[in-house]
C-alpha cells in the first residue's frame, strides 16, 4: 500500500513527534545537573523479565481469545448480541481500581467465589489484564471482520471450502491488519500496568512503569527515569516491530459490497465451539460489570459536586476524543509503519515522563485551570490515539482503490469526496473511534494526577477522593455512575454510527 | 492614541480594586483541598481575618508537592506549602526555597515537642495496624507478634515507593529491627496479602473484608465510630511504640506575598484552623481546639512510646532502605 504520504499525515506525525520532543528535551537539562547515569543493572533485570512475562502472556490470551470470540460473534446471531457488544465497551472506561474491586467482589477472599482463582499473585494480574483487554480486542476484531468481503464467503460456499480454509482465505486477510495494532496496544497497556500489578501482585509484581514512577517521583532522579524509559522504549519498539512484521498488512481486501451479510452455515461442532467462546468471554467480563453496578447502583448519589464532576469529565473526554480522532484520521489513512509507531508514541514513552517535560517547559506560565485542562486533554488525546487509530484502520480498509479511481474519474474535490464517498463508509468506525477515545479519557486518572487539579474534578478523581476519605460506599456509587455514563455513550455512538449504514 | 491611553487608564483603574486584594497561593495535597477535606472551611476562616484571596493548588501528595517545588525552583507560584511530613522536610530544606516561619514553636503541641523554625506542624497521627475485630479475635500486641504471627491471618500493606503510610511502615520496621529489618520483612512476607499502590486501595480492600488487618492510622477507628456507629474496626496497640507522622507547612522565602504568608503560618495553630482537623482530615490537631474532640477520639489507642526518625536520617538512607525492603520481599 505504498501511497505517497499526504501533507496532512505528515502534519499529524510532525505534531505528535513535536509533543514528544517537547516532553523529553526539557528533561535532558537534568542530565547536566544530576549527571549522566552509568548504566547499572541495579535490580532492573527481574523487573524487565516480570514486565515482559505478564505482558506477553496477557497479550497472547487477549488477542487469541479475541479473534475466537470476534469470529464466533460474527458467525452467530442471537438476540442481545448488540447489547453484548456494547457491554464489552464498559471495561475500557473503568479506572483500574474499580476493576480491581470488581474482581475482588467476585474472586477475592470476601467475594462470591473465593478461591476460584488465586487472585493475589501472577494469575490475578493476568486475569485483570485479560478482563480489560479481551473486550477491546473483541470489539476491534469484530469490526475488522465486518470488512471480510461477502463475495469471499459466497465463493467459499460454492467451492465448498472448509471452515479452516474460509478463515485462512476470507476472514484472516480482513483481521490481519488490525491484529498487529491490537496486539501492540494490549502489550503496551499491560507493560504499563501499575495499579493492577501492585494491587494483585504486591511488591514482587514490579513493572518497569513502577520503577520509572519511583525514580521520577520518590527519588526525583530524572536521569534514571530517562534511562529506564529508554529501556521501555527499546523493548516496546522491538516487540511492536516483531508483531508488525508477523502481521504485515500486505493483503488488500477488494470488495464491492462492504458488510458481509452472507455467512456460510458453520458445522454443529463449530457452533458449539463458538458458543463456548462467547460464554467464556461473557463470564469473564459481565460478572465484574454486574458486580460494580450491584455495589454501586444503591449508592448512587447526586450533589452539586457530582454534576460538576460529570460535566467536567464529559467536556474533557469530548475534547480528548476529538483530538485523538483528528490525529487518528490521517495516520490511519496512511496506514504505514511510521504512522503506526507515531500513533503509539504516547504509550511507548511513559506518559509520566512526557508530562514532567511539558511541565518544566511551561513552568514560567501562570498556573491556571485552563492550562491544566489543556495539558490533560493533550495527554489523554495522545493516550486515546492508538484506540482511535486502530478502529479507523479497519474503517479505511473499506475504501478500496476502486473508490479512489472512481472519485478521480468523476473529478471529485477532496471535500466532496469526503462527504459522499469516505464519510458514509467510515461513519460506523468514526463513531466507534470517537467513543473509544472518549471512554478511555473518561476513566483516566493519570493525567489529572500529573498536572495538579486546580479545582478540576472528574468522576474518577471524585471516586478517588471519596475512597481517600473512608467513603467507600459513595465511591462505589460514583464508579457506577461513570459506567452508566459510558454505557449511554456506547449506545449513542452505535446509534449514530448505524443510522446510515451504507449497505 | 490619546483615546487608547485613556481607555487603558480607565481599564487599569477598574481592575485596581481587584488587584488590591492580596492573593495567597497555598500548595496542598488533594485530599486536604477537595470537598471532603478541611480546605474549603479553612479558606473561608482565613479570608475572614484578612482582605485577601486564598487559593489552594491541589497536588497529589507531599512527595508530589516537593517534586513540583524542585521543578519550579525559585519561580514557584506557591507562597505557602502545606502537607509535607517530617520524612520530607530535610529534602525540602535542601531546596533552599523555604524561609523562617516566625511563629512561636511552643504553640505547637506534638509528641516530642517542636523546635524547627522552618516548618510548622499542623497535625499529626500515629500509624497503626487496624484490624477487623469480627475477623480477628487475638490481634497482635506488638510489631514482633505481627511479624512472627499466623501467616493465614493476612495484612494489607502500602507500597513505600508510592505511598506515605507505606514509607511509614518501612521506617517503623527499620527503627524497631535496625540491621535485622530485612530478616523481619522475610518473616512477615507470608502474612502480606498484597502491597497496594496507595492507602485508598489498601483500605478499600480491607473494608471489603479481604484481610483482617491493614496498615493505617490510630485515628481510623474514630471515623467508623462517628460516621458508621460501629466499633468493629480497632487499632492494635503495639508494645514497641508507634511510628509518628507529623504534617507540616512552610513558607516560601522568595514569595511576593510574604507578609500574608507569615500571617497564614500564624493562623495554622489557631483554633479556627485546628477545629477542622480531627473530623475532616482524621488526624490529631497540633494545637488547642475550641471544639472539644469527639468522644470517639477518647477511645483510641494512646501509644506508650513514640517512634520517629529525624528528617536527615530518612533523607540520607531512604533509597538504600527501600532497596533493602525490595530485595527482602522479593527474595
Amino acid at each position: 500500500m505504498a501511497k505517497p504520504t499526504s501533507p496532512i499525515t505528515r502534519l499529524a506525525q510532525g505534531s505528535i513527534l513535536c509533543a514528544i520532543a517537547l516532553g523529553v528535551m526539557p528533561l535532558l537539562q537534568f542530565l547536566l545537573v544530576q549527571g549522566v547515569p552509568v548504566f547499572s543493572d541495579h535490580g532492573i533485570s527481574p523487573v524487565v523479565f516480570f514486565t515482559l512475562k505478564q505482558a506477553l502472556l496477557s497479550t497472547m490470551l487477549s488477542v487469541v481469545m479475541g479473534i475466537g470470540v470476534a469470529r464466533a460473534l460474527a458467525r452467530q446471531s442471537f438476540a442481545g448480541k448488540a447489547l453484548f457488544l456494547r457491554l464489552l465497551a464498559l471495561p475500557m472506561a473503568m479506572p483500574a481500581i474499580v476493576a480491581v474491586l470488581g474482581l475482588v467482589s467476585l474472586f477475592g477472599n470476601s467475594g462470591l467465589f473465593p478461591g476460584f482463582i488465586p487472585l493475589y499473585g501472577f494469575w490475578g494480574i493476568v486475569l485483570a489484564h485479560v478482563f480489560f483487554n479481551l473486550p477491546m480486542c473483541v470489539r476491534m476484531f469484530y469490526q475488522a471482520l465486518g470488512n471480510a468481503p461477502e463475495e469471499g464467503f459466497k465463493l467459499a460456499a460454492q467451492l465448498n471450502l472448509g471452515e479452516r480454509a474460509i478463515f485462512r482465505h476470507v476472514e484472516w486477510p480482513a483481521l490481519r491488519p488490525v491484529i498487529a495494532r491490537g496486539a501492540a496496544l494490549v502489550f503496551l497497556l499491560c507493560a504499563a500496568s501499575f495499579v493492577i500489578a501492585l494491587s494483585f501482585g504486591g511488591a514482587s509484581a514490579t513493572t518497569l512503569e513502577v520503577a520509572i514512577y519511583q525514580s521520577l517521583r520518590l527519588d526525583f532522579d530524572i536521569p534514571r527515569a530517562l534511562q529506564l524509559s529508554l529501556v521501555q522504549v527499546v523493548l516496546s519498539l522491538s516487540l511492536i516491530g516483531l508483531v508488525a512484521h508477523m502481521f504485515d498488512a500486505a493483503a488488500l481486501t477488494f470488495s464491492l459490497r462492504q458488510t458481509a451479510r452472507f455467512r456460510p452455515r458453520p458445522r454443529t461442532g463449530s457452533i458449539i465451539f463458538d458458543w463456548c467462546l462467547i460464554a467464556i468471554a461473557g463470564l469473564l467480563v459481565l460478572p465484574v460489570v454486574i458486580a460494580v453496578f450491584a455495589t454501586g447502583l444503591g449508592a448512587l448519589h447526586f450533589s452539586a459536586l457530582t454534576f460538576q464532576a460529570l460535566g467536567t469529565s464529559l467536556a474533557l473526554g469530548f475534547a480528548s476524543a476529538s483530538l485523538a480522532l483528528l490525529l487518528a484520521l490521517p495516520l490511519a489513512r496512511a496506514a504505514d509503519t511510521a504512522s503506526h509507531l507515531v500513533s503509539l508514541a504516547a504509550m511507548i514513552l511513559p506518559p509520566a515522563v512526557m508530562a514532567t517535560g511539558w511541565f518544566v517547559l511551561l513552568r514560567g506560565l501562570p498556573d491556571s485551570a485552563a492550562l491544566s485542562a489543556l495539558l490533560i486533554v493533550l495527554l489523554n488525546g495522545l493516550v486515546a490515539l492508538p484506540y482511535a487509530a486502530a478502529t479507523m484502520t479497519s474503517g479505511f480498509l473499506k475504501i478500496t482503490p476502486a473508490h479512489d479511481k472512481l472519485s478521480a474519474q468523476l473529478g471529485l474535490t477532496s471535500l466532496v469526496r469526503w462527504r459522499i464517498v469516505d464519510f458514509p463508509l467510515l461513519r460506523t468506525q468514526l463513531a466507534q473511534a470517537f467513543l473509544m477515545g472518549m471512554v478511555t479519557s473518561l476513566g483516566d486518572l493519570t493525567a489529572i494526577m500529573l498536572f495538579g487539579t486546580h479545582g478540576i474534578i472528574t468522576l474518577p478523581s471524585l471516586q478517588q477522593a471519596e475512597m481517600g476519605h473512608y467513603r467507600g460506599h459513595e465511591a462505589a456509587g460514583t464508579a457506577a455512575l461513570l459506567l452508566l455514563l459510558c454505557g449511554a455513550l456506547t449506545f449513542a455512538a452505535q446509534h449514530w454510527g448505524e443510522r446510515h449504514d451504507p449497505t | 492614541m490619546k483615546k487608547f491611553i485613556l481607555t487603558l487608564i480607565a481599564a487599569t483603574a477598574l481592575t485596581l480594586p481587584a488587584a488590591a486584594k492580596d492573593a495567597l497561593t497555598v500548595y496542598a495535597y488533594n485530599s486536604f483541598v477537595g470537598d471532603y477535606g478541611p480546605g474549603t472551611k479553612i479558606k473561608a476562616a482565613f479570608e475572614k481575618t484578612c482582605d485577601c484571596d486564598l487559593t489552594f493548588v491541589a497536588l497529589g501528595d507531599g512527595v508530589a508537592m516537593l517534586n513540583r517545588l524542585k521543578l519550579e525552583g525559585s519561580n514557584t507560584k506557591a507562597d505557602v506549602v502545606l502537607g509535607l511530613d517530617t520524612n520530607l522536610t530535610a529534602e525540602a530544606k535542601a531546596t533552599g526555597l523555604f524561609g523562617k516561619h516566625g511563629v512561636d514553636t511552643k504553640r505547637a503541641m506534638v509528641p516530642g515537642g517542636w523546635s524547627d523554625d522552618t516548618f510548622l506542624p499542623y497535625d499529626y497521627g500515629y500509624f497503626a495496624v487496624v484490624y477487623n475485630s469480627e475477623m480477628l479475635k487475638a490481634p497482635p500486641k506488638s510489631l514482633d507478634e505481627l511479624v512472627n504471627g499466623d501467616p493465614t491471618q493476612k495484612i494489607l500493606l502500602e507500597d513505600p515507593r508510592a505511598s506515605t503510610p507505606g514509607l511509614g511502615f518501612l521506617l517503623w520496621m527499620k527503627q524497631v529491627y535496625g540491621d535485622k529489618a530485612a530478616d523481619a520483612w522475610k518473616k512477615l512476607r507470608p502474612r502480606i496479602l498484597t502491597t497496594s499502590p496507595s492507602w485508598d486501595d489498601a483500605y478499600a480492600l480491607f473494608t471489603k473484608g479481604e484481610a483482617p488487618m491493614v496498615f493505617s492510622y490510630v485515628t481510623s477507628p474514630a471515623y467508623h465510630m462517628i460516621e458508621e456507629k460501629t466499633e468493629k474496626y480497632q487499632a492494635a496497640d503495639f508494645a514497641e511504640g508507634h511510628y509518628l507522622q507529623i504534617e507540616v507547612a512552610g513558607l516560601i522565602e522568595a514569595s511576593a506575598h510574604k507578609a500574608l504568608a507569615q500571617k497564614f503560618m500564624g493562623f495554622i495553630l489557631t483554633p479556627e484552623f485546628q477545629n477542622e482537623i480531627p473530623t475532616t482530615n482524621w488526624m490529631m490537631p497540633a494545637s488547642a481546639t475550641t471544639d472539644p474532640l469527639p468522644d470517639a477520639f477518647g477511645k483510641l489507642v494512646k501509644p506508650a512510646k513514640t517512634l520517629l526518625m529525624t528528617p536527615e536520617e530518612v533523607a540520607k538512607n531512604r533509597r538504600e532502605w527501600i532497596d533493602e525492603w525490595f530485595k527482602a520481599v522479593n527474595g
